[in-house]
């Protein structure tokens, strides 16, 4: 990982095991499956190797065998996926799920604190809510190895003083390994879901990530929702995408502008709503990190469920 | 900043704070631009909060008219700090700027009380019921259960300033109870910041009857809650 380009990234994490395979020569191994034209094998003292046409190509300490696939972890939470269409690199959960939370309620920027002085590269979370903070920094953690600063601000809401938190790394490594993948920015509300980079578990905790924190869930008297918002539209096309792929049944982009008069430049908000009939499946596949959705999702399900219940016998 | 002027246009706009900047940072950049921009020309200013609050999913904005130069910055902090403190979990999204060069606020006059608001929508939803109760998706949930109609509206809510010429509170829902009780606490918000004095009336928004189509529906044990979107605002998602 660094600030080259993706291809040697690429090259140094996969093409790195030959020189180890020479000093592994009498050890002894057996197949763990074929994925095409690609066969791992399993070392009895360890790890496992990849090969195609008779030649290893890579060497790993960790591997997750799954029906039809087989995963091994890379660095910086990218795995490599080897299944009989063949290779791709893909995020691990945690990975993806970082990425939607930055995506939602984060940044990713560079500047300078005077002239003359060097660059400076921020990855930060900005957030009223301490839990969706600590998530940043657990994801953060088991991702990148990094630990991340937090800064704590006050302000006043429902009369009460509150805090809000700025959980930022400074890292010129991870912001050109974000930015590679295109994350977020250059806008500020703009973001690209890595959509190649997922597989089905990634997808859905991309979303719970963007979802924990621009998504809400409302819960009234007379109805409940589950919506997600962003100010970019094109972004949030993505994602409705992502959601459609995953078998939900997201409802159009709706736009939130200002009155028109008297006549004022604006900067329109856009939303799509989960329908009633996904809620479930919403909840039990996506979720979210936050405590406030959590509980009304308690409650959702339970009403829904009567709701299914009452419908089927309809 | 973020910077959006318009050549040949009668306004000078730019966004001065949006989310990941510093909370401190509103009243500064917004001076920042004001020292820039201000000329003998500029007859008024609009300083616009767009905002949303997460746990109701109520989306707002706030806005200020103001002809005098002098604590533009300060004013522009106090509405970014009111509009924080308006519920548990706000997330602003921009503080805009926008310079005219002719006062354009002295058309926003909304005076209505809050009955009469309660009066015109109930009126509304009655037209909308007419329109919808045949609906074949309505027909075939509805099993002898009572039907609400909620469509998606404004309240725009106009306050006596200060000092300024004018201030506007601008609320989207499709809960006129949930909506008034988060307008009433932004209000009260602005009036304790001393940005107003009181509140002067109201203004419901709505679209076309023909605009409106059913979003989703509740199925409850004795009524069927029908949520209803606005066509014209929505997009098209690209192929």
């Amino acid at each position: 990982m660094g600030s080259g380009s993706r291809i040697r990234q690429y090259e140094r994490r996969f093409y790195e095991g030959e020189r180890v395979r020479e000093e592994r020569e009498d050890e002894i191994f057996h197949s763990v499956g074929f994925f095409g034209e690609y066969e791992v094998r399993e070392a009895e003292g360890g790890g496992y190797e990849l090969i195609r046409k008779n030649e290893v190509i890579g060497i790993f300490s960790e591997a997750k065998v799954e029906k039809g696939r087989i995963v091994f972890k890379l660095s910086h939470g990218v795995n490599l996926e080897v299944t009989e269409k063949g290779i791709r690199e893909i995020f691990s959960p945690e990975r993806a799920e970082l990425c939607g939370l930055i995506a939602a309620d984060g940044s990713i920027s560079k500047y300078q604190e005077k002239k003359g002085k060097s660059t400076m590269y921020k990855i930060c979370l900005k957030t009223n809510d301490q839990e969706l903070a600590e998530v940043f920094s657990r994801l953060f953690k088991e991702t990148y190895g990094v630990t991340s600063h937090r800064y704590i601000g006050h302000h006043t809401a429902e009369g009460k003083e509150r805090q809000h938190y700025e959980e930022v790394v400074y890292s010129k490594k991870v912001a050109y390994d974000l930015w590679n993948f295109n994350i977020k920015g250059p806008g500020r509300y703009e973001f690209h879901p890595p959509t190649k980079y997922l597989d089905e578990e990634g997808k859905k905790a991309y979303i719970r990530g963007f979802f924990s924190g621009d998504g809400s869930v409302t819960l009234t008297p007379k109805e409940h929702h589950i919506s997600i918002h962003s100010s970019c539209r094109e972004c949030l096309e993505e994602l409705r995408k992502m959601l459609i792929d995953l078998g939900f049944h997201p409802g159009e982009i709706g736009i939130y502008d200002k009155e028109p008069s008297p006549k004022r430049h604006s900067h329109p908000s856009f939303r799509f709503y989960i329908p009633e009939e996904d809620h479930l499946k919403f909840i039990e596949e996506i979720g979210s990190e936050r405590e406030m959705h959590i509980n009304k999702f308690k409650q959702i399900k339970l009403i829904d469920e009567e709701r299914r219940k009452r419908r089927n016998e309809i | 900043m973020r910077k959006g002027e318009k050549d040949g246009m009668k306004s000078k706009f730019a966004t001065v704070w949006e989310w990941n900047d510093e909370f401190g940072d509103v009243g500064r950049n917004c001076e920042k631009y004001i020292d820039k921009r201000w000329n003998e020309n500029i007859k008024e200013c609009c300083i616009d909060v767009t905002a949303r609050e997460r746990d109701e999913d109520i989306y707002f904005h706030v806005t200020y008219f103001t002809s005098k130069r002098e604590g533009i910055g300060n004013l522009a902090q106090s509405m970014f700090d009111a509009v924080l403190s308006a519920g548990r979990d706000v997330k602003v999204y921009f503080v805009t700027v926008e310079l005219f060069n002719s006062i354009i606020s002295s058309s926003a006059i909304y005076r209505k009380s809050i009955e009469d608001i309660r009066n015109e929508l109930g009126e509304f939803e009655r037209t909308l019921a007419n329109k919808f109760s045949n609906d074949s998706r309505i027909r075939a949930v509805v099993g002898g259960r009572k039907v609400v109609f909620l469509p998606t509206f404004v309240v725009l809510c106009e306050l006596e300033p200060l000092s300024g010429n004018k201030m506007i509170t601008e609320v989207n829902h499709f809960d006129l109870e949930i909506l008034k009780g988060f307008l009433d606490l932004l209000n009260e918000k602005l009036v304790k910041k001393n940005l107003a004095k009181k509140v002067l009336g109201y203004k419901l928004h709505l679209g076309e009857v023909d605009d409106y189509e059913i979003e989703d529906m509740d199925i409850h044990d004795d009524e069927v809650v029908v949520r209803l979107e606005r066509k014209s605002l929505k997009v098209k998602a690209r192929s």
